[in-house]
């Protein structure tokens, strides 16, 4: 797929997102612990749920630049997290598993009447692999009968209505998707998928590229804000101490996306360093997010602070990755781990490959 | 602004660039003459020499174009060599100001006569480059510049002071910011001009900087006599020119000091391994490994734009903000964590680094500047 074909895209997924997803419904719906109803009816028109399946399974075969690309567009109009994973990464699985069961289940996916999510394990998973047994926290869409925890070795597929599973359902900190809490006993309601190394890092960086776009969305709020809004006789924008805030931001959106750009290029040439630069930015890609929503709060004032404003759920969208990697400390401490295994004493490593 | 961000183009490089890259390596490892002197005169001419051997060997100037002397190879192949330079003991070329910023504006702005009197002299470092924009009054307020240059038939004729000169004493070229027009303000009136370093009236007053270090220069004009000929981009044309040659002045210089940067952390992480803090120290390691990736990332991106041609207005400041934090935040972190061994000059010499680093967020723009910069060109807010 050439950049055209790619631009073409996700405009066609932007376009449909755009015209099914605004604020007030989101947080609507939130209040009631739900997303719009509208969502899902316009993805399965749009065939989204098979946009990460291969070619020989009725999928459009694509790179991780295109699915990151994808990936840009659901965090920059909120996508629900749950029905962003479920194509990126349920249907793939359930395409791999090649159960009846999850025969079953692809199916109602591509058709809209099932519906699912999961978990993943914070990038690097190393030695730890999901077990058949286990108890997660998980994104799930309203009504979800399938879940999955994704693994860098293997991953696992969990009928939520099999025996010994147990959903219950708590208020996430993205209160677009919840969390659930998931406690399975045995091992008869889950199965195992093999090799999912593949899936499991092109999911992060999909992720990585969700929180970009987020981040970019909290911007681009807060740029004409800034510049309308008349305090002391003149727009806010005016001031350096925020028209700094502003760059700052911007400083940070840049800086995500150029990480983005060669953990991209590292994974498709499978490169010996994209590993390192994809722990890296499990840590720096959710913390600029972060602040840049901070920043956007900021900037808006007392707006900013509202319900209904809605900028909330773009900071709560970053807060949850944040929160589902463990937090800052333990990104942080797994880029220092993955640095220090690889130390060797002083050298430079080669180019950009 | 409201439009769908897009994830944009890093540096790639290709089989060539490989190739190149062994050849590098295994002509430097044969050809490295060992650290420099200690002594800054002899370090500096130890530096000259160096740029020279590479030259001759077919290494400088490669990204040039064939008919200016380079190598018609693509900027991926400085990247390679800023990156195998990384690895010698000499890691920096002692006229990258030439290389990386006057030659390619001199490209793009200079007369035929200019291209053959001044790009030979930048590759085999036979000719020395300064730069001089900043005076007294004009700092970050660049289009305050006061120095005049006024025409006497085909000379102008220079009279001011401008500061902050690097390498004033070593160089035989400087490209100087200047007004033509006397009665101009701002930004027009404004002129580059080369200026002989050698022509009689100028006065060169080392300026130490913070570490008693004789790196920059204070230097005086009085009635200095410069061909009009040595104008670049015309007349009154100065600050497109200037301006020009400031974008040029990120992407090889953010890569060398990312490189250097990257193997000043190793050490640091040398330094705790011996001492078995290591292991206590992840968080902290692991943040700095992560920024200065972000900061590899970022120029592969420059670099790849410079390469298009496609690259964002205002973005050059992006890495210059992120260069800072990154510089600065490594040699504090390193300070805190060494304590007394970071305090005493000698191997390492983190003290001197540490100090050094405050001097990223001010030179070629100070971070308030490049806040400005990204505001008004990538923002729209003015």
């Amino acid at each position: 797929m050439n950049i055209a074909e790619r631009a073409a895209l996700v405009q066609g997924l932007d376009d449909v997102l755009a015209g099914t997803i605004d604020l007030p419904s989101l947080l609507e719906a939130a209040r009631e612990g739900t997303v719009p109803g509208t969502i899902r009816p316009a993805m399965t028109e749009l065939g989204w749920t098979a946009v990460g399946l291969p070619e020989s399974a009725g999928g459009l075969g694509l790179t991780v630049a295109d699915l990151a690309a994808m990936s840009v567009a659901c965090g920059w109009r909120l996508l629900p997290p749950p029905m962003r994973d479920e194509a990126l990464v349920l249907a793939p699985l359930l395409e791999r598993a090649e159960t009846t069961a999850s025969s079953a289940w692809l199916e109602g996916l591509l058709a809209g009447t099932t519906s699912g999510g999961g978990a993943a394990l914070p990038f690097p998973s190393g030695v730890d692999q999901p077990d058949s047994t286990g108890e997660w926290f998980m994104s799930l869409a309203p009504g979800a009968a399938v879940a999955y925890v994704l693994g860098g070795e293997h991953s696992i597929v969990i009928d939520l209505a099999g025996p010994g599973v147990s959903v219950e359902a708590r208020a996430g900190t993205d209160i677009s998707s919840g969390q659930s809490h998931v406690v399975v006993t045995h091992s008869g309601a889950t199965t195992r998928v093999d090799e999912t190394g593949d899936l499991y890092r092109a999911w992060f960086v999909c992720l990585l590229a969700d929180c970009l776009g987020t981040a970019h969305a909290a911007l681009a709020m807060s740029v004409p804000f800034a510049a309308e809004r008349e305090q002391f006789g003149r727009p806010i924008a005016r001031f350096q101490a925020v028209s700094h805030r502003l760059a700052d931001m911007r400083v940070a959106v840049e800086l995500a996306a150029s990480g983005l750009a060669r953990v991209i290029h590292l994974t498709e040439t499978r490169s010996d360093d994209a590993e390192s630069a994809l722990v890296a930015l499990c840590h720096t890609v959710p913390a600029l997010a972060r602040e840049v929503c901070e920043s956007a709060i900021q900037v808006h004032g007392g707006t900013g602070f509202t319900w209904e404003y809605g900028l909330h759920l773009y900071y709560r969208r970053v807060l949850q990755v944040q929160a589902a990697l463990g937090g800052a400390v333990a990104t942080a401490r797994r880029v220092g781990r993955h640095y220090l295994d690889a130390y060797e004493g002083v050298s430079v490593s080669g180019g950009p490959s | 602004m409201t439009d769908l961000p897009e994830i944009p183009p890093t540096l790639t490089s290709d089989e060539s660039d490989e190739e190149l890259r062994h050849t590098l390596r295994s002509w430097i490892r044969n050809n490295d003459p060992g650290p420099p002197p200690r002594e800054y005169g002899a370090k500096m001419a130890a530096l000259t020499e160096w740029q020279a051997q590479l030259h001759a060997a077919g290494f400088i100037g490669m990204s040039w174009p064939r008919q200016f002397g380079g190598g018609g190879r693509p900027l991926s192949a400085e990247a390679v060599l800023a990156e195998e330079l990384a690895r010698s003991s000499r890691p920096q070329l002692i006229n990258r100001l030439a290389l990386y910023t006057w030659g390619p504006t001199i490209f793009d702005w200079g007369t035929e006569d200019q291209k053959a009197r001044f790009l030979p002299g930048m590759l085999d470092a036979s000719e020395l480059w300064c730069q001089g924009f900043s005076e007294p009054e004009a700092g970050s307020d660049l289009a305050s510049v006061r120095t005049t240059a006024i025409a006497d038939g085909n000379e102008l004729v220079l009279n001011g002071q401008k500061v902050w000169t690097s390498r004033a004493e070593l160089s035989k070229w400087n490209g100087m910011l200047v007004r033509t027009d006397p009665g101009s303000d701002r930004h027009s009136g404004l002129s580059v001009v080369i200026v002989d370093m050698e022509s009689p009236g100028i006065t060169v007053r080392p300026f130490p900087q913070i570490l008693d270090e004789p790196h920059f220069s204070e230097v005086f004009y009085d009635d200095v006599r410069v061909p009009v000929a040595n104008v670049l981009g015309g007349i009154d044309n100065g600050w497109k020119v200037a301006m020009a040659a400031m974008a040029y002045e990120r992407g090889l210089f953010v890569l060398e000091r990312q490189i250097g940067l990257r193997q000043r952390f190793d050490e640091l992480t040398g330094r705790l391994v011996a001492d078995g803090r290591a292991e206590g120290e992840l968080e902290r390691l692991g943040v700095l490994f992560a920024d200065l990736d972000l900061l590899r990332a970022q120029v592969y991106r420059t670099l790849a734009g410079q390469i298009t041609g496609d690259l964002p207005v205002g973005s050059s400041s992006v890495d210059k903000l992120h260069l800072a934090h990154v510089y600065q935040r490594l040699y504090s972190t390193a300070f805190d964590l060494l304590g007394e061994e970071a305090a005493a000059t000698g191997e390492g010499d983190w003290m001197h680094d540490l100090l050094e680093s405050r001097s990223v967020s001010i030179y070629s723009g100070t971070s308030e500047i490049q806040r400005n910069i990204i505001a008004a060109q990538m923002l729209g807010l003015r």
